[in-house]
């Protein structure tokens, strides 16, 4: 009971700072509502048991995708997007988008698992097994990520460099 | 509701239209990738949800989270490249206003 | 773990710090960093002689600690100590060396102005060949192995402003790193088939019986080419002559007496495993007693006082590759302690009169005159090359016979041969430049240059000379350990043998009858006031040539690149530019850029419009997907 009371208050936390991530009207306050909400999705992969999964999102989303966007946010000069016309098409477009993915998904895929449960008693597989599926089986996509990573880091330091 | 997979899947799919209205009407280009995490997250809640409950938890769903979230870092870190490019460049960042398609 | 160990970390790591502290504090000031760096390799020497005063009969039992690095279901990392005899020994070569090598760079180095930068890289050197040599496992060797060569690279390019110097240290490791490749293939082939690759493991391989003989043959092969590229064997050896470019206290250090050696020493850590295969135990005899061969006679013809000793190096690491590829793990192993000690000695010496005539060539030397008045300089010299052309009672001695007998009790008289040709050879090479180096002086030249007296008639400073004499005292009396008159004290130390083993008269005689036709002959030919100055290698012209030439590897190498490289690069240049750019790149650019501007009234530049609309026609193929 108290775990639901709990599990409530979470997803009432990440829905209402989505929310305010999204329609706040300054960028350092959504950037902010977003690390809280991302930090409240932590403590849903706490109750589905993949308490390295929570570490891991706490540590590069808030820790370290959060910090950058603030950063980036502090760094550059105050930015007022005038909020003088209204695209009214765009709006539409956006609004019905939307409304109309959640209902397809609901109607279509979500239906059927109204009434199902997930058995939160049986454990998760933990870091060790996630390690050993690094190490060997997926261990060319692992290595591809790395690549990646040193590449966005290659790249983002190449743009972001001023020229002279 | 703990034990519940449809209030998993409810959050995420709310996360992911609601992170889609954003990318679709806000102006500011980090609103906007702000609005990108939240449907990354969503996703990845919904795929970690369904592998708890498929699965019983096992390490393969986790590890391809793992690659969802580092991914997502190497995307933040260009887009917010180009963003802090693009506002010294244009010295603007409302995506309205950045309709030139050369130069 | 257990005391031993906790020293052998210590010393392991006193190195290190001094490399951290010149680094980060003391880049600035020389003679701190010098200091530094002289302090750490003492305290690593104590250590070891703490170490080895704890053990004066050997280490009975081997001593490993590990420490778990990464654990998985399919293979497990792991780091450590190892301390035996083997590495016992070991460590306190690479300590003494180095720490006579820090010493005399003192003097050799005076006023050079990146002399902070060179003790940091001797540290880093002394660190990692410290950590290849208690090394448990194959992946820290690796480690240990990568480390010295980038400190050889660092330190053979030190005065990389020379062109020679940098293309030099290029030429090292791109060589090197050409033979680590196969190494590297062979490590995880090991580590992905057997889960582990620490020598224990490796040295049973053999004793198991689910091992493949074949595979065995297979990664041992692989990890000797690494060996080959390291230890500078045929066809590998040309970047060692090269790397004389660099300081010559380093070649001292690590191209003669360490790091080079550190190939014979992965062979005899991991002698179970290789000598598992017949036939790579074979290869490694032949590949060695070849390169001892084509470098004795390249030798014939070097000019240049390092060069000469580079080749006679390669061409004595090609013996102790040979004899442990034969079956003669003691000779092989005494002849690279022996080595170590007469070849550093050699180098200190050449750099010594390099330092003094400020030129590698020993007949410039010898024109310049003064040769005979650098008292230390010249008697280390000489005691240098008896050791190395190995004389009674001098070090090389005991272990080049050390090695023919290992070579004739294993049954391969062939080769025990091919040594006693080596040893004409290196003798008669060696006291070639000796007595071209002591040939009568010009009368005239002292008289007409007034004031070149005082240039000419010290030599080097005490800090020089120091290093020499403490090497030249073991180039004399090193070999002695392994003869039963000191109860056979070599065997008993690295094997745990009890029984003494014999004298061989008969070796022995035969080995000192052809040193000294060797010697006899380099007199006769250079020496004195009769010789002809014209070795006998030099008469026949094609020969000559071939030898200066050094067989005609580099050139060899030269060929491939010019032949085949180059225009299958230029080949693939021109496929890319007309193939692939013009009408590819170029070609889907055109195509993309006329049907954009055909396409482009629909594009009004707003992001979001595109993506909104691009998403509902998305959804819209969906929802009618779903319907159908």
């Amino acid at each position: 009971m108290l775990n639901d009371v709990i599990f409530l208050i979470f997803w009432l936390v990440i829905a209402v700072f989505a929310v305010l991530a999204v329609f706040l009207q300054k960028p350092i306050y959504n950037a902010f509502a977003m690390a809280f909400s991302i930090f409240s999705i932590a403590g849903m992969y706490v109750f589905l048991g993949y308490e390295f999964l929570a570490a891991l999102q706490v540590l590069v989303y808030v820790g370290a995708i959060s910090v950058a966007i603030i950063f980036v946010i502090m760094l550059s000069p105050p930015v007022t997007v005038s909020p003088k016309k209204i695209n009214p098409y765009k709006i539409f477009i956006g609004i019905v988008t939307s409304l109309a993915l959640f209902i397809l998904i609901f109607v279509l895929y979500y239906g059927k698992f109204l009434s199902e449960k997930i058995n939160l008693n049986q454990p998760s597989q933990g870091v060790k097994e996630i390690g050993n599926l690094l190490a060997m089986p997926y261990a060319v996509p692992f290595e591809i990520i790395s690549v990646i990573l040193l590449v966005a880091i290659m790249g983002a330091i190449v743009l972001a460099k001023k020229e002279e | 509701m703990a034990s519940s997979l449809f209030s998993y899947l409810l959050l995420s799919l709310f996360l992911v239209c609601l992170g889609l209205v954003g990318v679709l009407i806000r102006r500011n280009l980090v609103i906007m990738l702000i609005c990108i995490e939240l449907i990354l997250n969503g996703v990845t809640l919904n795929l970690l949800a369904i592998n708890k409950f498929v699965t019983g938890g096992a390490a393969v769903g986790q590890v391809i989270a793992i690659f969802i979230i580092a991914l997502a870092a190497a995307e933040t870190t260009i887009a917010l490249a180009l963003i802090f490019l693009t506002f010294r460049h244009y010295k603007e960042i409302d995506s309205e206003k950045l309709n030139e398609l050369k130069g | 773990m257990t005391e031993n160990l906790k020293l052998v970390a210590l010393a392991v790591f006193s190195p290190f710090i001094s490399l951290l502290l010149i680094a980060i504090f003391t880049r600035g000031s020389k003679k701190l960093s010098a200091f530094i760096a002289i302090l750490a390799i003492l305290v690593s020497m104590v250590i070891t002689i703490v170490l080895y005063a704890r053990n004066f009969d050997g280490v009975k039992q081997q001593e490993v600690y590990y420490f778990q690095w990464l654990l998985t279901d399919y293979f497990s990392l792991r780091f450590g100590f190892i301390f035996d005899s083997l590495s016992l020994g070991m460590m306190f070569i690479v300590c003494f060396v180095s720490l006579l090598v820090h010493i005399y760079s003192i003097g050799y180095m005076h006023g050079d102005k990146g002399l902070a930068r060179f003790y940091a890289w001797l540290s880093l050197f002394s660190w990692a060949m410290l950590v290849f040599v208690v090394s448990p496992t194959l992946l820290q060797a690796f480690f240990g192995w990568e480390l010295v060569g980038a400190a050889s690279f660092l330190l053979i390019g030190f005065w990389f402003h020379k062109p020679e110097a940098a293309a030099a240290a290029k030429k090292a490791f791109v060589m090197t790193r050409f033979g680590d490749f196969g190494f590297f293939v062979g490590l995880l082939i090991l580590l992905v088939s057997f889960g582990n690759i620490d020598f224990m493991t490796l040295n049973q391989l053999g004793k198991n019986l689910g091992v493949n003989p074949s595979f065995i043959t297979a990664t041992s092969l692989l990890i000797f080419m690494g060996i080959m590229g390291k230890s500078a064997q045929f066809p590998l050896h040309a970047w060692l002559p090269d790397a004389m470019e660099g300081p010559t206290p380093v070649s001292a250090l690590i191209h003669a007496a360490t790091m080079v050696a550190a190939g014979i020493y992965l062979i005899a850590r991991a002698y179970g495993f290789f000598s598992a295969s017949p036939f790579t135990m074979e290869f490694i005899a032949v590949v060695g007693m070849l390169t001892s061969l084509i470098a004795a006679t390249i030798a014939l013809v070097q000019n240049d006082v390092k060069k000469v000793m580079a080749y006679s190096t390669i061409s004595q690491l090609g013996l102790m590759i040979s004899v442990l590829g034969g079956g003669g793990y003691k000779a092989g192993v005494f002849h690279l302690f022996t080595h170590a000690f007469f070849k550093a000695l050699l180098f200190l010496c050449a750099g010594s009169l390099i330092h003094h005539f400020n030129t590698n060539d020993m007949w410039e030397m010898a024109e310049k005159g003064g040769v005979r008045k650098m008292k230390i300089t010249l008697t280390t010299l000489i005691i240098g090359s008896l050791a190395l052309a190995g004389v009674f009672p001098f070090a090389g001695f005991f272990s080049k016979d050390a090695i023919i007998v290992a070579f004739e009790q294993n049954g391969k008289e062939l080769f025990a041969y091919a040594v006693m040709i080596v040893s004409f050879l290196t003798a008669y090479y060696t006291f070639r430049m000796i007595f071209v180096l002591l040939s009568p002086e010009p009368e005239s030249h002292g008289e007409h240059e007034e004031g070149h007296d005082e240039h000419h008639g010290h030599d080097s400073p005490a800090n020089m000379t120091i290093p020499l004499i403490m090497l030249a005292v073991f180039a004399v009396f090193v070999g002695f350990i392994d003869t039963p008159w000191l109860g056979g004290y070599f065997d008993k130390f690295l094997l745990g043998k009890e029984e003494i083993e014999h004298l061989h008269w008969g070796v022995m005689i035969k080995s000192t009858v052809v040193v000294l036709l060797g010697i006899g002959f380099a007199y006769y030919q250079f020496g004195g006031k009769t010789g002809r100055r014209e070795g006998f290698a030099e008469k026949v012209g094609w020969i000559k040539a071939m030898l200066v030439n050094k067989y005609y590897v580099d050139d060899f190498y030269f060929l491939v690149v010019r032949g085949l490289v180059i225009p299958f690069a230029t080949v693939l240049n021109w496929i890319d530019r007309k193939v692939i750019n013009d009408t590819g790149i170029n070609g889907s650019g055109n195509l993309v850029l006329y049907s954009g501007r055909f396409l482009s009234f629909l594009m009004n530049g707003l992001l979001q419009r595109y993506l909104g609309t691009s998403i509902a026609i998305l959804l819209f193929i969906v929802f009618l997907w779903q319907l159908i």
